[in-house]
């Protein structure tokens, strides 16, 4: 497998290249416009020699157009893993989610086994509306789990 | 602008004093690669704008590259987000609750009530144990797993992205020289003087101005292009750090040392 090492190394191997062509063709093209400009060289001279340089600069284009296009299947390569975690850190970040659900429900759960319990010792018409709400909250709860 | 932005996230997430704060950093520079990898768009834009002085320049191939970027900008920015929701997940607790059997404790009296604080208290205790193991576990779970993958494929990106820049300037400097060899062509031309002669130089005038007009384009372009190379190198480098402490993410010392790392390695 590639590590981020290696391709740190290809970019800058090319872009290398690529910044050592891109900067002589500017040279050169630059002392061709002072010799123009000194009467040294023509127009057409001048002219040919920065198209040649143009030329040039569409090397280091496809160049570097190349190898991005490479490093950009190396990435896609790598997104399915990738996808993956991020499908366990979300299952995970629910699960979070769930035992809390679980911990409100078993907590209430406890209080409508004590509410109906009451009722039972002590019969009372609001220790039973009590326990019936109770009891239909943890009936819900559970439902909704 | 990166040590800043870097320094900003560090002291804006030390200062809430929350745990896994080297999870959230690092997670918040793969979240800016959403935003910003819109960005990715403008290099087909760009390239068919250049084409003037690079005609073989094959631009559907740019936007091939361009789409599949941006494609692992969105995957890298999904799974940064999954691991700052997790680290920021609020722990479980009882603490709004009332804990069944509290009427029992009415005989205690006054006591009662600190009885019932100190009982949430050792719940709650037990239950953000639990919560900050489990995502701990997870966490590291996940780090350790796509580390090699996330690396690579960051790396890549910002590889990517420095080559496109670099193709960028090359179509700029060719622009530049096109520009000039216009200007110059005008230059000669105004000394001839004849209505040809002027109507010539009227038209390289406008051709150089026209170019000029792409250059600067293209040094727009870049600029939002180099956030986008700096957000994918900042996460590949910071959940690299991650991985190296993989044992120790719910430490509060970790946020300085990966802070450290990444300042290190850019």
């Amino acid at each position: 497998m590639t590590t981020a090492a290696e391709i740190d190394s290809v970019v800058k191997t090319v872009t290398g290249w690529s910044q050592q062509f891109r900067q002589s063709a500017n040279a050169i093209t630059q002392r061709a416009h002072d010799q123009f400009m000194q009467d040294t060289i023509d127009l057409v001279a001048y002219s040919r020699i920065a198209q040649q340089m143009i030329g040039v600069l569409q090397t280091c284009i496809e160049m570097t157009d190349g190898a991005a296009s490479m490093l950009s299947t190396l990435a896609l390569a790598e997104i399915a893993p990738i996808t993956q975690a991020t499908q366990s850190l979300a299952e995970a970040t629910a699960k979070i989610d769930k035992v809390q659900d679980i911990v409100t429900l078993a907590i209430e759960l406890v209080a409508a086994v004590a509410a109906v319990g009451a009722v039972v010792a002590t019969p009372t018409f609001a220790g039973v509306a009590a326990a019936g709400g109770a009891v239909s909250k943890v009936a819900s709860g559970i439902a909704g789990i | 602008m990166k040590a800043a932005v870097l320094l900003a996230i560090s002291s804006g997430l030390a200062s809430c004093g929350a745990n896994f704060t080297a999870v959230r950093a690092a997670a918040a520079f793969g979240a800016r690669l959403g935003t910003q990898s819109d960005a990715l768009a403008s290099l087909p834009a760009a390239c068919r704008e250049a084409k003037v002085v690079t005609p073989g320049r094959n631009c559907d191939s740019v936007s091939a590259t361009a789409r599949s970027l941006h494609q692992v900008a969105t995957v890298l920015q999904a799974y940064a987000n999954a691991l700052s929701d997790l680290a920021n997940k609020n722990d479980v607790s009882i603490s709004e609750k009332n804990l069944p059997g509290a009427s029992d404790l009415k005989w205690m009296g006054s006591n009662a009530s600190a009885v019932e604080g100190a009982v949430k208290g050792i719940v709650n205790v037990i239950l953000q144990v639990w919560t900050a193991g489990y995502k701990e576990a997870t966490l590291e779970d996940a780090i350790r797993q796509a580390n090699p993958h996330v690396t690579v494929a960051a790396s890549a990106l910002s590889g990517a992205i420095k080559l496109e820049l670099e193709s960028l300037q090359s179509a700029h400097d060719a622009l530049a020289m096109q520009a000039d060899l216009f200007r110059a062509d005008a230059n000669k031309l105004a000394t001839v003087g004849t209505a040809e002669a002027i109507r010539g130089q009227e038209t390289a005038v406008t051709a150089a101005v026209t170019l000029n007009a792409i250059v600067a384009d293209l040094e727009v372009k870049s600029q939002s292009l180099k956030d986008v190379e700096a957000s994918a190198e900042a996460f590949g480098k910071s959940h690299q750090a991650l991985f190296d402490k993989l044992g120790r993410l719910g430490k509060p010392d970790l946020l300085a040392e990966v802070t450290k790392i990444i300042q290190g390695a850019k």
